[in-house]
């Protein structure tokens, strides 16, 4: 897009001042001695020469040299829409203010959109939670070092979770243009060392045709699975100086990006060794990157009959499905003759158990003979420093491949080895799989019962009053449930890839404010009702979350799960203190959310957010969730204070 | 009487210290009622509702139900003192015999909970046939 300068010229300006003036500004009076002394004989009678200087074309005049045409932020929206970003998301800061105004007046700020948030943290994590809800990396900006720090517990949570975003860091490079004070504070050698250990890859261009190959790079190799955020770093001369040579500039093709799948052979190993498994287990966790991946695996599952335990990184498994045993895993391992994992992040964890007592001593969990088999874009890809692989598990069968793209194959050839034999083994498997998952649903429900009419209000009673009310919507849980003791996914119909976002990645406390708004900005384009439980702990790490959601009209439903603590240490401080025969009653010393007890509904009202609280009884828990409801089809966020249970 | 924040229960926890620091012939003449409510401050005071919940309901991912116990009293008592799984270990400086008493009488006293059968948003999964899966 070529930016038009108007040029009126100095005489149309001039021209422009005088009629606007002219009615107001009378004529100086001389003064009269200067009005007759006047030398007549020294002013020039007109002639044609004057008359053609006042009114024949005007001589050439250079433009203004502070003016800047084609600055290179320019050229980078052209790479921002090349890509697809629907969204740029930031607080604004210096170092990017080239590409800032690029996006709103060069781009027209649409495609990508400016999101403005209050904290950098917001701005990585709104991008984590929107590529979990969409499918699709969006941006974020950050001022250089000191928005990085801000975001990088962000984009830490964003790596373990293996979601896709693009980091676009500010900074400036050239020690002879920085000014003095804050932009030598504001600046760093090497921007990419502070996040390297959690980004894919990171690069620093140096010219304009660099960063649109390392710009496109980046973003391929952040939908490439495993997914993961990069960094590219936009140096402020860069984004500033006008384009050299706007000809010379190529913005290369977006790549389409086919995901490694499973070797054939390994792949054919392990349909014969599902095949002939008498009680086979799969466990999946971020498995289903897409409604594709969710269908293959209920595919697979279908054509065994073999149980599902969904780890819960991703929506897996319908939770409607009778081969959904996600909450019967202890059960389901230690009969299981072979275990398949899809993108299981922790084998060894699911194998064996290490209890947080004073002696840690592993206890396996499986029988001696279990068959495990690993699927999975992980197996080989990894930084050093951070750990998030878990513990080390020699799997008899490793397959190092993406698992959505893996089951296509795997599946086709079971269909390809499978014998009248296989088929009654099988089919043996249905009636007792049924029966299983009807009186697991069954306990979930008794177990809910326990705290029904309890105040503060329980956990299941507050997702179930929350379930009857969004079952019939086009709905979406923006959270995980662990804080909630899972009920959604013990309890609601989950059925469709979109209606759950999975877990946190890197359970960086945080998270899921800012999540959920990106989330609920997918969502919103989707037309779906987005719901969040938020916890209190959590809500207060970036409570300004709710000012962006409200200032961009994103509709939320936020329910705060508010017991008032930091629960889970609670639970340690106890612990350790028994531990050490001390000390039984003072694990709220630095605990407790309390005292004074944050009123969460005047803090979101303060912000621009519709909301209702504190809910203490569980009676006023309906209609409570009924109003804020209304307000969120009506495509503005709320919020409902509840006090709860602790789990 | 009815807990209704973390503010009620140290108050409580407050009441049953005082009163438990007292003589036994103190602790001895307290009533029912009394009993009831020290053991429910104690409950939370010592740390038990962090997992077991605030009305003994459990959770999924800290600790089984244990309001009413399922448990004996005497059965319950060696528990608490020796646990097995991730259970704290209460020895008796840290919970003393007469309050460990105490807790056992707040967790029998507790209401019985509605059956889920009888709740209109949980009936359809404990139902005879139970919810059907698709």
């Amino acid at each position: 897009m070529k930016k038009t300068v108007v040029n009126r010229g100095r005489r149309g300006f001039l021209q422009g001042s005088l009629l606007a003036g002219a009615a107001s500004i009378a004529p100086p009076a001389l003064p009269a001695a200067a009005a007759q002394g006047s030398n007549r004989s020294s002013v020039e009678q007109p002639s044609m020469a004057h008359a053609q200087n006042e009114t024949g074309p005007m001589p050439s005049v250079p433009e203004n040299e502070a003016q800047i045409r084609d600055p290179g932020s320019d050229f980078m929206v052209d790479l921002l829409k090349a890509a697809g970003t629907k969204y740029v998301v930031a607080m604004p800061g210096s170092t990017f203010r080239g590409l800032q105004e690029s996006i709103v007046n060069y781009g027209g700020n649409k495609s990508p959109e400016f999101i403005v948030c209050v904290h950098e943290e917001v701005s990585a994590a709104m991008c984590h939670g929107y590529a979990k809800a969409s499918g699709q990396p969006i941006a974020c900006l950050v001022h250089s070092n000191v928005g990085l720090q801000h975001a990088s517990m962000a984009i830490y949570n964003a790596y373990c979770d293996r979601a896709p975003m693009m980091v676009l860091a500010g900074n400036g490079l050239d020690a002879a243009t920085r000014r003095p004070g804050v932009e030598w504070t504001h600046t760093v050698a090497d921007l990419g060392a502070m996040v390297r250990d959690f980004v894919k890859w990171d690069d620093t261009p140096v010219s304009l045709q660099h960063y649109a190959e390392s710009f496109m790079r980046a973003h391929e190799m952040s939908i490439t699975p495993p997914y993961a955020p990069v960094m590219i770093v936009v140096d402020s001369d860069l984004q500033e100086h006008p384009v050299a040579e706007r000809s010379r500039l190529r913005i290369p093709r977006r790549a389409e990006v086919s995901p490694p799948a499973g070797d054939q052979r390994a792949v054919a190993r392990a349909a014969a060794v599902l095949l002939d498994a008498k009680a086979p287990v799969i466990m999946a966790d971020r498995a289903a990157r897409t409604p594709s991946g969710m269908a293959s695996v209920v595919e697979l599952a279908e054509l065994l009959n073999a149980p599902v335990v969904d780890k819960g990184g991703r929506l897996n498994m319908p939770t409607n499905h009778y081969l959904n045993h996600s909450f019967r895993q202890a059960a389901l391992i230690s009969r299981a003759d072979v275990i398949l994992g899809l993108e299981l992040t922790d084998i060894w964890g699911v194998v064996n158990s290490l209890a947080d007592l004073p002696e840690r001593v592993a206890r396996p969990l499986v029988g001696p003979d279990v068959a495990v088999i690993s699927i999975s874009a992980n197996s080989g890809s990894a930084k050093s420093n951070v750990q998030d692989l878990q513990r080390y598990y020699a799997a008899n069968l490793t397959i190092a491949g993406d698992a959505e793209a893996t089951l296509p194959d795997l599946i086709a050839e079971i269909r390809r080895l499978m014998q009248p034999a296989h088929h009654a083994q099988i089919a043996a498997r249905e009636a007792p799989a049924r029966a299983a998952f009807v009186e697991m649903r069954a306990a979930a429900a008794r177990e809910a019962a326990l705290s029904w009419d309890a105040s503060p209000i329980g956990t299941g009673r507050l997702c179930m009053e929350l379930w009857d009310l969004i079952k019939d919507l086009d709905w979406a849980l923006v959270t995980s449930g662990w804080s909630v003791s899972n009920w959604p996914s013990r309890l609601w119909d989950i059925t469709e890839h979109h209606q759950f976002i999975g877990g946190e990645g890197g359970y960086g406390v945080g998270y899921n404010a800012p999540a959920a708004a990106g989330a609920a900005l997918a969502h919103r384009d989707a037309g779906r009702i987005p719901v969040a439980i938020q916890s209190d702990g959590d809500l207060m790490v970036l409570p300004g979350t709710l000012w962006t959601l409200a200032h961009h009209q994103i509709p939320l439903l936020s329910v705060v799960h508010n017991n008032r603590a930091w629960h889970q240490e609670t639970m340690h401080l106890t612990r350790i203190a028994n531990r050490r025969n001390r000390g039984v009653d003072t694990w709220n010393v630095g605990t407790l959310l309390d005292n004074p007890a944050i009123d969460f509904a005047q803090m979101a009202r303060s912000m621009g957010v519709w909301a209702e609280g504190p809910v203490t009884r569980p009676q006023q828990l309906r209609p409570a969730l009924s109003r804020a409801l209304e307000v969120v089809k009506a495509g503005k966020p709320a919020l409902v204070d509840v006090v709860s249970q602790p789990r | 009487m009815v807990l209704g924040s973390m503010r009620d229960f140290r108050w409580v926890a407050l009441l049953a210290a005082l009163l438990l620091s007292c003589s036994p012939a103190v602790a001895q003449a307290a009533d029912q009622r009394s009993a009831t409510v020290i053991g429910g401050g104690l409950f939370v005071s010592k740390g038990c509702y962090q997992c077991h919940g605030l009305v003994g309901q459990g959770s999924l991912t800290t600790g089984p139900a244990i309001a009413p116990p399922r448990l004996s009293s005497s059965a319950f008592k060696a528990y608490v003192r020796r646990p097995s799984g991730l259970m704290p270990l209460y020895s008796a400086k840290l919970l003393p015999d007469a309050e460990l008493e105490a807790i056992i009488a707040y967790l029998n006293t507790r209401p019985r909970p509605a059956a889920a059968s009888q709740i209109p948003l949980l009936a359809p999964f404990v139902q005879s046939k139970g919810r059907q899966p698709q």
